[in-house]
């Protein structure tokens, strides 16, 4: 048993954590990372004392905006871990949020079949108390876990019985406003432009409402996408300006890549090379080169193949289309990993190789045959299997 | 001097070498300007995110664009000499032609020549100086402040680590081995801070391997890797968004090839955890370079260069002892005779730290009764030595630092601002700083952080005994 006097220390550090204003201060988010090793401690050594547990639960819980923004996914899944382990068997509705919080941390790590058994008891949990807002806090995470894996019906389904408890609970519009996100991304995924529009927007509105400035850049980002694909360009073009206007204001560095290739897919949308590859060749900055989040580094790379690529730089296209096709590879994305197997096709062909093209389409192929609800994936497999066709009557003619 | 040895005369006759093959491709051989910053800078500022080494034609490019910029800043000074340079090499005239549009004679033109040449080097010169100067503080900035503020008996094994560290080739690691408290991290210390001032490393990284926090016990090896591989990420790209595992790795070893970075790894405590390191880094080095400070010494992974810290000799010890007592103010032992240097030495042997904790308790306690008491504790392991001095030390501490120091284990790596140790130790702004300053006087706690923000640490066997002997934290 642990000195007295330490366990005083113990809940003062605890306290001391607790009042730091720095938690939900995103400014002060940079300064909070040099003693990020004091506040894992504090919870750390809470969570193992009976005297102290409850309090650092609650610290622990209170950690989650920032480890979750500032990405320390992996090292906090340890400690919400921990948490759950000491965790009373009494005390449910915390062992349900903590569920939850890792549920979402297992999720960035690419961790799906965790995140879904995390939310799953979480929402378990929830229905044993008869707690709405933690079931819905659940059901939104499976939603998040089903859209990840391009499982649109479920993500759907999930997504829509979170917002109607959220709606019906009426205290909360930031979590509202992530279950209409949800709802719009994944129409997004399905191809159904409109109600992608529709639930984005709305989104938005509740996210200025809550306020969330970040998160209501990030939404726009997203509607502006659907925008895009509807043809309202002009709006598409304002939410962007208005997002990267927020980025800045709020030091969001790393939203500000994923700004400049939505901006880049508009321009190229509409037959604006030039201005598409400005853009993409901004997103690709000196940091993104060297590495960066590898997803988000293939999408770039893939549309600066594109765009390349319709300018007629073909080797230039070439090269970052097979960079593109190793980063979607390593993050497991795969209608993007056949996406950029077409591009890196035509490249082959228009280097005169058309066995390798169509080799690469097959494998694209197999990719998107296999994610039947995606709606790019449905219109690249019926352009894949026309190149196909095409190219092997070519072939066989020439034989 | 900072950096590669630089004269006035041997950049004037590289200036003039420079200007002389002004069209060429490439510098002929090998030129001095290529190894100034300003060169380095020139093309950098045209390919920030260029690999390394940079090509002969990047490299001449760069040479005549710092030219240029040196020209223009000496046409402040005296127009005419820089008339002359950017006729004669830039625009290739010859001497008679640049004589004729200067209403000069030739030899005047020759001398004017001869002066902006030297004008020209003294301006690179100055400007060379500065930038290195400015280089190294911002290399130097990274460091935590210095553990010691001076070394004993090391300067052979600081000169080894120094040189094995410049060499371009392997080895590409660093190992310096040694038990608890014997100086590893000081040495280390040493060393960067002497391989910084050549300005061969693009940016120096110093991460402490950290233990469970509750235990003190180490981390898995793979845990504690990718610990290591999240403090380097976010020393080397402060904006980047949260990037997994595989994606750190993928980074740091971009980084890592395109330009070599210094990278200390300090106080690994297992040959699991060392050797994991070690065999993980692999893909790290080259031109990189690691060092790592462990207790044991690796026997697989990148090849090491190993240097093995063993007790300090009788010499050394007693140099260390009486410098303590004098930084301490224990002017008494600090001019003691041999005899009670040797004394002491029988019963700490050559460890830095205990000799400097019982220098410590001799501010307080009378030495000989120090010495009869541990002296029953030295037939043992080191560790029991160090458990009685720290037990010693403990029992001689005023109140306040007592609170101070028990909650000290709440305290990671990094260490911990004024504002957390008033909280964790219940002390008030008044009581807190006399506390601070008892027990870094009996080298109980540990100064960390920067001028403008002080943190404070402990080591990892006050750590070690704090949870053992006073918490009794299980």
């Amino acid at each position: 048993m642990p000195s007295a006097q330490f366990i005083a220390s113990l809940q003062a550090n605890l306290a001391y954590w607790s009042d730091h204003s720095g938690l939900t201060d995103p400014t002060a988010w940079p300064a909070l990372d040099r003693e990020r090793g004091n506040l894992f401690r504090a919870v750390i050594f809470g969570l193992r004392q009976n005297k102290t547990w409850s309090k650092a639960a609650h610290l622990t819980l209170s950690c989650y905006t920032y480890v979750f923004e500032r990405g320390y996914w992996s090292e906090w899944s340890a400690v919400l871990e921990q948490a759950l382990d000491a965790c009373a068997e009494d005390d449910l509705a915390v062992k349900a949020r903590l569920l939850n919080q890792l549920g979402n941390l297992y999720r960035k790590q690419r961790r799906l079949e965790d995140a879904q058994t995390a939310h799953e008891k979480a929402q378990a949990l929830g229905s044993a108390l008869g707690d709405t807002m933690l079931i819905a806090q659940a059901q939104l995470g499976l939603g998040r876990v089903y859209r990840r894996r391009l499982q649109y019906d479920l993500a759907d389904n999930y997504a829509s019985r979170a917002l109607a408890k959220f709606e019906a609970l009426g205290i909360s519009l930031k979590n509202a406003a992530h279950a209409r996100n949800l709802l719009g991304v994944t129409a997004l995924g399905r191809g159904d432009y409109e109600a992608a529009a529709t639930h984005l927007s709305q989104a938005c509105d509740l996210f200025c409402q809550a306020p969330e400035p970040v998160e209501y850049g990030r939404t726009a980002v997203n509607l502006s996408e659907a925008l895009g694909r509807l043809g309202r360009v002009d709006d598409a073009l304002e939410l962007l300006k208005e997002a990267a206007s927020i980025f800045t204001q709020y030091n969001h560095q790393g939203e500000r890549a994923r700004l400049y290739v939505s901006l880049g897919f508009l321009h190229y949308s509409q037959n604006d090379l030039v201005e598409a590859e400005a853009a993409f060749r901004k997103a690709y900055s000196p940091a993104m080169r060297r590495g960066g989040p590898i997803y988000l580094r293939a999408v770039t790379e893939m549309n600066l193949g594109n765009v390349l690529l319709q300018q007629g730089c073909i080797e230039e296209a070439r090269d970052y289309f097979l960079s593109a096709v190793n980063g979607f590879r390593l993050a497991g994305a795969q209608t993007m990993l056949a996406n950029s197997l077409d591009g890196l096709a035509e490249t082959t062909l228009a280097a005169g190789d058309p066995q390798e093209a169509i080799a690469l389409y097959r494998e694209a192929l197999a990719i998107v045959q296999a994610v039947p609800e995606d709606a790019f994936a449905r219109r690249m497999e019926a352009r894949f299997l026309g190149f196909i066709k095409e190219l092997q009557s070519a072939i066989d003619a020439d034989a | 001097m900072i950096g590669r040895n630089l004269t006035l005369e041997e950049l004037e006759d590289s200036i003039h070498q420079a200007f002389v093959s002004w069209g060429a491709l490439a510098n002929d051989g090998e030129n001095v300007l290529d190894s100034l910053l300003l060169s380095q800078w020139a093309v950098d500022d045209q390919d920030p995110e260029g690999g390394w080494p940079r090509s002969p034609i990047e490299r001449r490019r760069a040479t005549n664009r710092m030219l240029i910029q040196a020209i223009e800043e000496l046409a402040k000074k005296d127009e005419t000499e820089a008339k002359v340079l950017e006729a004669r090499f830039v625009q290739g005239q010859i001497i008679r032609d640049v004589a004729n549009r200067l209403y000069a004679s030739t030899d005047q033109v020759n001398r004017w020549q001869r002066l902006a040449i030297k004008d020209l080097a003294q301006i690179l010169y100055s400007r060379e100086l500065a930038l290195r100067e400015e280089r190294y503080r911002s290399l130097e900035s990274a460091l935590p402040a210095p553990p010691y503020t001076r070394l004993f008996g090391l300067e052979e094994m600081k000169r080894q680590g120094v040189e094995q560290l410049l060499e371009p080739e392997d080895a590409w690691v660093l190992s310096i081995v040694g038990i608890g408290g014997i100086g590893k991290t000081s040495l280390a210390d040493a060393i960067v801070r002497e391989v910084l001032t050549h300005l061969r490393f693009e940016r120096v990284l110093w991460l402490r391997a950290g233990g469970r926090p509750m235990s003190g016990e180490p981390l898995p090896p793979e845990e504690l890797f990718e610990q290591l591989t999240l403090m380097m990420v976010e020393q080397l790209f402060s904006e980047l968004p949260p990037l997994s595992p595989d994606e750190r790795s993928r980074q740091l070893r971009q980084s890592f090839i395109a330009k070599p970075h210094l990278v200390v790894v300090d106080n690994l405590e297992t040959d699991e955890s060392t050797t994991h390191v070690l065999r993980e880094i692999k893909e790290f080095v080259e031109p990189t370079k690691f060092i790592v400070t462990s207790r044991s010494r690796p026997t697989v992974g990148v090849t090491s260069f190993f240097l093995s810290l063993e007790e300090l000799n009788w010499q050394y010890a007693a140099e260390l002892l009486r410098y303590h007592a004098q930084s301490i103010g224990l002017a008494e032992l600090a001019e003691a005779g041999d005899e009670t240097v040797d004394a002491v030495f029988q019963v700490t042997g050559g460890n830095p730290l205990a000799l400097k904790m019982v220098a410590s308790l001799a501010a307080v306690l009378p030495l000989p009764a120090i010495l009869d008491e541990l002296g029953h504790g030295r037939t043992g392991p080191i560790e029991d030595l160090y458990r009685n001095i720290y037990w010693r030390a403990w029992r001689m501490l005023s109140e306040d630092a007592r609170s101070l120091l028990q909650a000290m284990p709440l305290v990671s790596e990094s260490g911990a601002l004024p504002g957390q140790l008033m909280a964790i130790s219940g002390l008030t702004e008044v009581t807190l700083w006399p506390a601070v300053t008892e027990l870094v006087s009996r080298s109980l706690l540990e100064v960390r952080g920067t001028l403008n923000e002080r943190r404070y640490g402990i080591h990892r066997l006050t750590e070690s005994f704090l949870r053992t002997e006073i918490i009794n934290w299980e």
